[in-house]
């Protein structure tokens, strides 16, 4: 998991469209179903939006989905 | 679920019934367990199974008279399996475990009058059970045995008494047997083994009359048999005797429940249909060599049902039967704590009732997984995966954009209202449009027309109320048009109709197709055909009759395979198996692809979508009765959802425009945004069920809002969440003002921040 962050610091070099700022790893909320978890993901330093990539929502986000919903 | 409810079902299912042969023989050994050991060569594990079941392993597997051979379902196909054989085959090709009893004693003491094999059997029973027990026999204990056959040398004998002494039998002379009225204060209880002249003389006065079940005696707590001719008879008797002795010492009932103790008949349905006859082995003086007994195991039928589980993808998926599902279901609705190991078992049963319609006993999956879906509701324990897509599919499709209700052009009352369902109208919206202009000319009093989703997948998801919810919509949908009789294209919808709304006169397309003149026009189709009823046909053979009869006026050559008509099953479509499990609807539509070498005949949109997606080539029969372009229908690609979307949209439109001369149309602001989708990128968006409806709404919010991601690549990144799940698209705009998908992903989980503002405003919307 820690390798899975680290690798998020590429998404440092992306842009956020409507600050213009790059994103910043930020310790950010994840909810479901009851369940609360935090996870350092890029977000905009102003503007706070957060960018989900593709290798953790279709990845580890999508397991722990799973094991959630069997719970 | 209750637990009454669970035993209900149980007890529907006779897989785990005992097989033929064990249920006849009086000792119940497993004949087939036995076989199933010989022939792959575990003689140790088939002498373990002998050595636990019969009460003197060593003497009775040699003498065994196998009255299990009356009720082997190899009579009839060559002749019984030769069990008794093969019993002493184990025991002569090495020797027994013979494990000392390690159970303590419980102080009871137990008479046992006479050394006959009766009398030691019950001997044996009775130290197991913890008593103490006193034989009274013969001095030369071994000649009852040596006497029964040559094949009981002394040296057998002398073993099988040596280990009865091993576990605590006392063997004492005939001369101390205490006089019967005495007994009882000598002994808490007593068996007499008839089969010894002495035993039956000491006991005559008591055992004149012995009663069959209990073997009770007129002496309280004396017990008695073994009278019988057959070796494995006499042993039963000793082990009835003991259980007898052992309900007596309880004060338990002597009758109760004692019906399948001895030979019964099992509840167990094996089909030998098909099945070769073969011949037995011969058995020869000196019994079966170890290859000899191999190829006499073989020749068992190994009976078990699995009647439902022989076509069905699913049962094969989960890897068991009925009985077994339905403990693990109810298992898993009373999980409080832990996984829910069953989820997705639940929600990938097809609903399609083939199991019940095969099944001797009529055991209904759909009706198991239907109730525990329901449960899972109320439970508020329903994964949203499972479900989610299908129901937003329903939703869309029952949106003012995807629904049209008007009567026939030019008329006001509608003696008619066509329902083509969503799949047709989304796989072939140019054939629904010939097919409403036919039925347009060939019905009287006017055909209205009616496309919306029938709440099928609400049905399907166990969601009662939003089915009730959409069925009294579709009343009144229904009655606003003046109650016309509906004529539906799709047999789910018809099922679902005549089940939520069944005030609701509805007909099938094909029995009014039945009843008209044909198109001119039709495909002339060279192909011998076979026909694959969708499994919502099953029940309604007017439905198959009138699809068979149109197809033969039209032309079509066609056969019927082995599966089809009532015991035909689902292409993996229904009860949401696609939604819930894409893998295995695939795998359902491939194994029903296989019944057949010959392309299928439809008359199901679902079932040739599927069918196409699994790579078997189908036609549907309005493919050749209103054939669009020359290519050969059965190649024609399975239609995705987006596209089944777009074409219902579009189809609504079209008829709008084109036959009511309805102008007002108004598109929603997103669909502005044109899309290039590279081939392998529609295939991930499918593969992930993101829709270009979707790609566009999120698109088009990101563009007006500005808020998106621009990546070092020059790819920007659009995120969206409508609903309970956050969709992102990775795109980049083209020069021509149209915009070229790169990507898309999804996710569940809700991340603060991430794109809950995105969500487009409808009142921002600018019309196009």
């Amino acid at each position: 998991m820690k390798e899975l962050i680290k690798s998020f610091e590429k998404y440092t070099k992306t842009e956020c469209g409507a600050c213009g700022r790059f994103l910043e790893l930020q310790k950010t909320e994840i909810t479901y179903l009851g369940s609360v978890f935090t996870l350092d993901l890029p977000v905009c330093p102003s503007c706070g939006t957060v960018f989900v990539p593709e290798e953790l929502a279709t990845g580890k986000m999508l397991e722990v989905e799973k094991i959630l919903e069997d719970k | 679920m209750e637990k009454a409810r669970l035993l209900e079902f149980e007890s529907k299912c006779v897989q785990e019934e005992p097989p033929y042969c064990q249920a006849a023989c009086p000792l119940h050994l497993d004949g087939r367990a036995l076989c199933a050991f010989v022939r792959e060569g575990r003689i140790d594990d088939a002498r373990k199974l002998i050595e636990r079941t019969l009460p003197l392993p060593e003497a009775l597997a040699r003498i065994c008279d196998a009255p299990c051979k009356e009720a082997c379902l190899r009579r009839e196909l060559g002749g019984a399996i030769e069990l008794g054989a093969l019993e002493r085959a184990c025991v002569e090709q090495g020797p027994l475990r013979r494990a000392p009893l390690l159970i303590p004693k419980n102080g009871k003491r137990v008479a046992v009058v006479g050394g006959g094999l009766s009398a030691l059997c019950a001997a044996s029973e009775g130290i197991r059970k913890g008593y103490s027990v006193s034989v009274f026999c013969a001095e030369d204990r071994a000649a009852a045995l040596t006497a029964l056959s040559p094949l009981i040398t002394d040296e057998i004998a002398r073993r099988e008494l040596a280990w009865l002494e091993k576990g605590g039998v006392l063997f004492l002379p005939l001369e101390d047997l205490p006089p019967l009225s005495e007994l009882s204060v000598r002994f808490d209880a007593a068996y007499a083994g008839l089969d010894d002249p002495f035993a039956a003389c000491a006991t005559a006065e008591a055992t004149a009359s012995v009663n069959p079940v209990s073997l009770e005696t007129s002496l309280r707590g004396l017990f008695a048999g073994g009278a019988a001719p057959s070796f494995i008879l006499r042993a039963a008797d000793g082990r009835r005797g003991m259980k007898s002795a052992e309900r007596f010492l309880q004060g338990a009932s002597l009758f109760s429940s004692r019906e399948k103790e001895g030979p019964y008949a099992t509840r167990l349905f094996t089909s030998t249909e098909g099945m070769a006859s073969a011949e037995p082995e011969a058995v020869p003086q000196e019994g079966y060599s170890p290859e000899e007994a191999i190829r006499e195991a073989k020749r068992c039928i190994l009976c078990e049902c699995m009647e439902c589980v022989k076509h069905c993808a699913y049962m094969q998926h989960y890897k068991g039967y009925p009985k077994k599902f339905a403990r693990e279901i109810y298992n898993n609705l009373s999980v409080i704590q832990g996984t829910r190991l069953a989820n997705g078992m639940i929600n990938s049963c097809t609903l399609c009732g083939r199991c019940e319609r095969i099944c001797p006993n009529g055991f209904s999956m759909a009706d198991l997984c239907r109730e525990a879906r329901r449960e899972m509701l109320r439970q508020e324990k329903m994964p949203p995966s499972a479900h989610d897509f299908a129901l937003e599919d329903m939703r869309f499709n029952n949106s003012p954009r995807a629904t049209l209700l008007r009567h026939e052009p030019g008329k006001e009352t509608s003696a008619y209202l066509f329902l083509p369902g969503c799949r047709l109208a989304g796989c072939t919206p140019e054939q629904t449009t010939a097919l409403y202009a036919f039925l347009r000319d060939r019905l009287e009093g006017g055909v209205g027309f009616w496309l919306r989703c029938c709440g099928a997948p609400a049905d399907w998801a166990g969601r009662d109320e939003e089915l009730h919810r959409e069925a009294a919509k579709i009343t009144e949908e229904w009655e606003s048009m003046g109650s016309p009789v509906v004529v539906a294209a799709c047999t789910s919808c018809l099922q679902t109709f005549r089940k939520a709304t069944p005030s609701i006169k509805a007909v099938s397309l094909w029995e009014i197709l039945e009843g008209t003149e044909l198109p001119e026009g039709a495909l002339s189709f060279e192909r011998t055909l076979a026909v694959a009823d969708p499994c919502t046909a099953a029940q309604a053979p007017e439905i198959r009759d009138a699809v068979r009869n149109v197809a033969s006026r039209a032309g079509v050559r066609f056969e019927e395979p082995l599966l089809s008509g009532e015991f035909s099953f689902c292409c993996g479509f229904g009860g949401l198996q696609e939604s819930a499990n894409p893998t295995l609807a695939a795998l359902s539509a491939k194994t029903r692809g296989e019944e057949s070498s010959l392309d299928f005949l439809v008359y199901c949109a679902m079932c040739r979508n599927l069918f196409a997606q699994a790579g078997k080539p189908a036609v549907h029969l309005l493919d050749i009765l209103f054939p669009q372009g020359d290519e050969d229908p059965a190649g024609r690609p399975a239609i995705g959802y987006s596209e089944q979307q777009e074409n219902r949209v579009g189809l609504v439109r079209a008829l709008r425009a084109s036959l009511w001369k309805e102008e007002d149309i108004v598109n929603e602001p997103h669909e502005s945004i044109r899309l290039v989708i590279p081939p392998d990128v529609e295939k991930t968006l499918a593969k992930r069920r993101i829709l270009a409806d979707t790609v566009r709404r999120a698109i088009w919010s990101a563009e007006r809002s500005g808020r998106k991601m621009k990546q070092i690549n020059g790819a920007l990144v659009a995120s969206l969440r409508p609903a309970s799940v956050t969709y992102w698209v990775e795109y980049a705009p083209k020069g021509d003002g149209s915009f070229e998908v790169r990507n898309g992903w999804s996710h569940r989980m809700f991340v603060a921040g991430a794109a809950e503002n995105l969500v487009p405003d409808a009142s921002e919307g600018d019309g196009a």
